[in-house]
């Protein structure tokens, strides 16, 4: 069979449709995660920055406003690790089975 | 009113020049001759000898196209994600970022951020789909299922227009910086960087091109590390105590660890973040660095093993620039006539370097100063390999030779003469550019990208209704307006040209630049109603079925 062929099994293929719902569920989901809070930190920095400069506990020199932006960054980091870690153990499978099924 | 807006945007103005080391190009003027710096020059000639081996080795490996313009897909995930690091952490925004610390406090952090968020952006929209659609350049993934000459020409211009830009950066900042840390001349060390780069991207192609930027993003978070340990351990490794020390020292007082103004209008915030999330997701040579990976797997790992470096990165540099308040400001030695608070010894991009010096003398500086030359290399090299595959895979291979298509080999000849080509042109721009301030020209990358390369890119992946004609015009559309509006506002109209008001407000284009792309697109695709734009929808199933699960992708090549 040839990959044209393949290409037009798997579009038929329930598997293949299960797949794309459920990677585009977790993308949009994990898009609109980072997007918002990113963009939160940046609306508080605009709209009041004076809740970014109070200290984050008392008596301390470090600020809210250093810990949601470090907190921004760690987010971003488990994001990347969340979907690299779906994909991994489920995406992968669906579309090696997916393949092999159409062989 | 007026006068507080006017403000704001000449600190953003000033932000850019920081970020692009033209601080440096103004202190390096003649008059302050810097000594021969022995030590930095033997470290760097130690990396250019280890490099230049890795070429000769690469070179004996670089035989068929793909092996020259994407390692032969053979690069680990953790390679490339080290590689990726290291093309995207350039010298400019190492010792930027810590310099707007050390100015600003927090809005140099806040500068961080929104140059991190673009990378889960990357992985979730990009980085999969970019493997299993491309092959040797983004515009083969634009032109996948748009066939269009017309679109292959815009795609391949918007990824010339943001590499010429950023070599034009790079190599100005190469030549100051080079002068201020190895004493070594302007002009010699343009040439020299040129040369070297023509060297490693002839001759060892993707493959000596990934492992130079491999070694240099090991060697600069080695380099960061040691750096934030032993400024740390002045503060008892207590992150709290070392702010508490900033903000006594510091003019600003506590004020350096909130928001400072740099993102004061909301407005203008918005459109700097857009242009860095984005941005980078339209970043020629770093969407090209995703073919070297054999499968999407590796290509996911590479964003993470990227995202964790620069992350961390991001951090460290934060800390570094904290620590440089309290270390470097209080101490004369490395002010101009030892005067504290006057002009920093070879201007404001240098802190990070001053502190490597008080922390571990002449031998750190040296250390450091040759990681940052390392990093030009490494990142013009990528750039280079961007620009000569857009002239030679995009526009003659698939738009001038479309009805003879050249073979593999002839092609690879091609990219070497214009690497050639462009090395000597990045030469001359670089001495051309010597003492402008070309601090625009980021700005004017990143959104160009954001603007002329994502839309297209995009749409081209995920809207089935894209036509050719449509990316084609939409992405001239993006291009023409971020240039456009970028040259009327106030880091250029104001700043560099020297009129009285910009016509166009804000630094940033992307949050008009970037939709209007996207409507052009729209609107042109939906008008198109020729044999081609039938061809191009209905031909977008079999294309998700590739992006998704790989299915016909390229496969790494066997040695």
């Amino acid at each position: 069979m040839n990959s044209q062929d393949a290409a037009e099994h798997v579009l038929q293929h329930v598997l293949f449709k299960d797949l794309v719902t459920r990677r585009a569920r977790l993308v949009w989901s994990l898009m609109a995660i980072g997007l918002v809070s990113y963009f939160s930190l940046i609306a508080l920095v605009a709209y009041s920055p004076e809740v970014l400069r109070m200290p984050a506990e008392v008596g301390a020199a470090t600020t809210i406003g250093v810990v949601l932006a470090v907190a921004i960054l760690i987010l971003g980091w488990i994001i990347t690790w969340i979907y690299v870690h779906r994909a991994n153990s489920t995406f992968d499978l669906l579309s090696a089975q997916l393949i092999e099924e159409v062989k | 009113m007026n006068h507080k807006r006017s403000n704001r945007l000449l600190t953003l103005a000033s932000l850019l020049e920081l970020m692009t080391l033209s601080r440096a190009a103004h202190a390096a003027q003649p008059g302050e001759p810097q000594p021969l710096n022995m030590t930095a020059i033997g470290i760097f000639l130690v990396f250019v000898g280890i490099t230049l081996a890795i070429t000769w080795w690469a070179a004996k490996r670089t035989r068929t196209a793909k092996d020259f313009f994407s390692a032969g897909g053979g690069i680990s995930g953790l390679q490339n994600g080290l590689a990726v690091a290291g093309d995207y952490l350039s010298a400019a925004t190492m010792l930027g970022v810590v310099s707007l610390v050390y100015a600003r406090g927090y809005d140099g952090l806040l500068y961080c951020v929104g140059f991190f968020i673009g990378w889960p952006v990357m992985l979730l929209l990009m980085a999969e789909r970019v493997r299993n659609l491309g092959r040797y350049t983004f515009v083969d993934i634009v032109a996948y299922r748009l066939d269009h000459v017309g679109v292959r020409c815009m795609a391949a211009i918007g990824s010339l227009t943001v590499v010429f830009f950023y070599l034009i950066v790079q190599m100005v900042g190469a030549g100051e910086l080079v002068q201020l840390m190895f004493g070594i001349q302007y002009n010699y060390s343009v040439v020299l960087v040129g040369m070297l780069m023509i060297v490693y991207v002839t001759f060892g192609g993707m493959i000596a091109t990934t492992w130079v930027q491999l070694i240099k993003a090991v060697l600069i978070m080695l380099g960061a590390t040691l750096l934030v340990v032993l400024a740390l351990a002045r503060f008892d490794f207590n992150f709290d105590l070392l702010a508490a020390r900033a903000v006594q020292v510091h003019v600003n007082g506590p004020a350096i660890m909130g928001p400072g103004g740099l993102f004061a209008d909301p407005i203008s915030s918005l459109s700097l973040s857009l242009a860095t999330v984005f941005g980078l997701c339209g970043m020629p040579h770093i969407l090209m660095r995703f073919f070297t990976v054999p499968n999407a797997r590796e290509a996911r790992k590479s964003v993470l093993v990227a995202a964790s470096c620069i992350g961390y990165m991001f951090v460290v540099m934060f800390v570094i620039g904290l620590a440089s308040i309290v270390i470097v400001s209080t101490d004369g030695e490395f002010f101009e006539n030892g005067r504290i608070g006057g002009r920093l010894l070879g201007g404001g991009n240098m802190v990070a370097l001053h502190l490597a010096k008080a922390m571990g003398g002449n031998l750190f500086f040296g250390f450091l100063a040759a990681v940052m030359f390392a990093t030009i290399l490494a990142v013009v090299s990528g750039l280079a390999l961007a620009g000569a595959s857009a002239i030679s895979h995009d526009i003659y291979a698939n738009v001038l030779r479309r009805n003879m298509p050249p073979d593999g080999n002839t092609e690879v000849r091609l990219t070497r003469k214009v690497t050639i080509v462009i090395g000597i042109v990045a030469v001359l721009l670089g001495i051309t550019f010597r003492g402008q301030n070309v601090a625009f020209l980021v700005s004017l990358a990143f959104n160009v990208a954001a603007s002329a390369n994502f839309p297209p890119l995009f749409v081209s992946m995920y809207w089935r209704g894209t036509t050719g004609r449509g990316a084609m015009w939409g992405g001239f559309a993006g291009l023409v307006s971020s240039v456009g509006m970028v040259i009327l506002s106030p880091a250029v109209w104001k700043t560099v040209l020297g009129h009285e008001h910009a016509i166009f407000p804000y630094d940033h284009s992307a949050l008009f630049s970037m939709p209007l792309a996207f409507i052009v697109i729209y609107l042109v695709s939906k008008l198109d109603r020729s044999a081609a734009a039938q061809r191009a929808r209905s031909a977008f199933d079999l294309q998700v079925v590739r992006a998704e699960t790989g299915l016909g992708a390229e496969a790494a090549s066997q040695h």
